[in-house]
């Protein structure tokens, strides 16, 4: 038997939340989670200084509403996770802390995952660790877990490292994939273990698409999971070198504008078809198309 | 000294004013740190500390000698390149630029000075438009939304923010709404190309 921690973002992530309950229900109960209190005053002062006022209110006023979040969150997000947990047949719930109480699973809210606290509790002696969120991991972080930390991230790596990688992959007409590689000190620079091809055969949107990349993101954690609880977890031979990738940062509203005009476009369809698998959805387009063509 | 390339280009090129130019650029090139790519000297008087307004013409000069340079102009523009990507960096994770920068790009960010963060992003714009990495693109789109929130009703956009800062302190210079509305019109025109060719 395994000893692993999961760290989440805040206490009611849902995504931290359904792979939990997916985890006790299948028999991996973490023996530790680490949960963000986002009203921390690190945390808040750290909002108030990057993103201002308005940012902390639409934080406080998330918490009431019951769907908290470090930001704003596009709405598929939420879909794809309640899609994925009823797969897995388990009930959805958003409270990590309940989760916790109700599996008997040590947990601890820290300010700061690279804190004394989180790192005292990271010390714990466990195999390895699931990266739900939670911020940027440093280097005691790391040391403190013994083994690899997991993370899923929304991109093809090396190619496409940072924030908003599914969107930055479909601007730059790269097929998305979900990648699972080991967290280091570099940002998305760690060896890759396991990468799936998003299934965009569904998706008529950006919406869609982060449904479907929300679920194969857990899908392949969950894979990781498992392998690593049986000691099968091994990096792919893929160049993760410093220079083979560039990072990318959250993508300006104005971009993800031309982007979402792109995915509405015949245009964008066509090279993309190309790259990847037959899309089943643009034929069906294709062939709605034809059947409303006027017949004589 | 971009300028002048631009009006040798308009007469009868002189190549002797080329070669003057370029010795000019190369004393600017022989004063950037090997190992950061600040350039020292960047401020007013030549001090190390300079503020964000006079980085970005010493870049923006760097990049406009490139393209009346062309091949001869290679070392500028990678130059100008190495500096950009430091501040672009900066702008992305702290959404702004600081008001003034010293050697090892150390950030003085007690305040921010208006009219660089403009003519920065005119700088990313102008490095997309030539290498076509969106990732500047990004970053041009992000720092005028930090100025039109400090844009007073009358139009005036403040030299510092706080407006105590040390650059243009306490006044409205009229070339920092100049800058704004040149980045918002270049802005513009590069997203409509953009959503054109896609």
């Amino acid at each position: 038997m395994k000893r692993f921690l999961v760290t989440c973002s805040h206490p009611r992530s849902e995504h931290a939340a359904a792979f939990l309950s997916a985890a006790c229900g299948a028999g991996y109960k973490p023996s530790g989670v680490l949960i963000v209190n986002p009203f921390a005053p690190s945390q808040v002062r750290m909002v108030l200084r990057r993103w201002g006022r308005d940012a902390l209110l639409e934080r406080a006023q998330r918490l009431f509403a019951g769907r908290l979040g470090g930001s704003k969150k596009p709405a598929g997000r939420g879909a794809g996770v309640r899609r994925w947990i009823a797969e897995k047949g388990q009930p959805f719930s958003a409270n990590v802390v309940g989760i916790c109480r109700r599996h008997r699973i040590p947990f601890r809210l820290v300010a700061d995952l690279n804190g004394h606290s989180a790192l005292r509790f990271a010390g714990g002696g466990f195999d390895f660790a699931v990266y739900l969120g939670g911020g940027i991991l440093r280097r005691d972080f790391l040391r403190a877990v013994s083994g690899p930390v997991l993370n899923a991230h929304d991109g093809p790596l090396p190619a496409i490292r940072g924030v908003s990688a599914l969107e930055w992959a479909l601007f730059l007409g790269i097929e998305p994939e979900i990648t699972l590689h080991r967290i280091d000190a570099g940002i998305d620079t760690g060896g890759v273990y396991l990468r799936r091809r998003l299934v965009r055969e569904d998706a008529d949107d950006l919406d869609d698409l982060r449904v479907s990349a929300i679920g194969t993101a857990l899908d392949l954690l969950w894979e990781g999971l498992e392998r690593a609880w049986v000691g099968d977890l091994h990096p792919l031979d893929i160049a993760q070198a410093e220079d083979s990738g560039l990072q990318y940062f959250g993508m300006h509203a104005y971009l993800a504008e031309v982007l979402t005009w792109r995915l509405q476009s015949s245009l964008y369809r066509h090279p993309m078809r190309a790259i990847g698998e037959p899309s089943t959805s643009s034929a069906r387009a294709e062939s709605r198309e034809i059947d409303a063509e006027p017949t004589s | 000294m971009s300028p002048i390339l631009e009006a040798n280009l308009l007469v009868e090129p002189d190549p002797q004013v080329n070669r003057r130019v370029q010795s000019g650029l190369d004393a600017v090139l022989s004063r950037q740190d090997a190992h950061t790519g600040f350039i020292h000297g960047m401020g007013f008087q030549g001090k190390d500390h300079a503020p964000t307004h006079t980085i970005a013409y010493t870049l923006q000069g760097l990049l406009e000698a490139r393209e009346h340079l062309g091949e001869g102009g290679a070392r500028y523009g990678s130059a100008a390149e190495r500096g950009l990507a430091r501040l672009f960096q900066i702008a992305e994770v702290r959404k702004t630029l600081p008001g003034a920068l010293s050697a090892g790009w150390t950030q003085d960010r007690r305040f921010a000075c208006v009219t660089g963060n403009c003519q920065v992003a005119l700088c990313f714009l102008a490095l997309w438009q030539r290498n076509g990495d969106p990732r500047y693109l990004n970053a041009a789109c992000r720092l005028p939304m930090w100025v039109s929130r400090r844009q007073r009703v009358s139009g005036a956009v403040a030299g510092s923010v706080p407006l105590w800062g040390q650059y243009m302190g306490f006044r409205w210079p009229n070339w920092a709404v100049k800058y704004f509305l040149d980045l918002t019109g270049e802005l513009r025109h590069g997203l409509i190309t953009l959503a054109k060719v896609s």
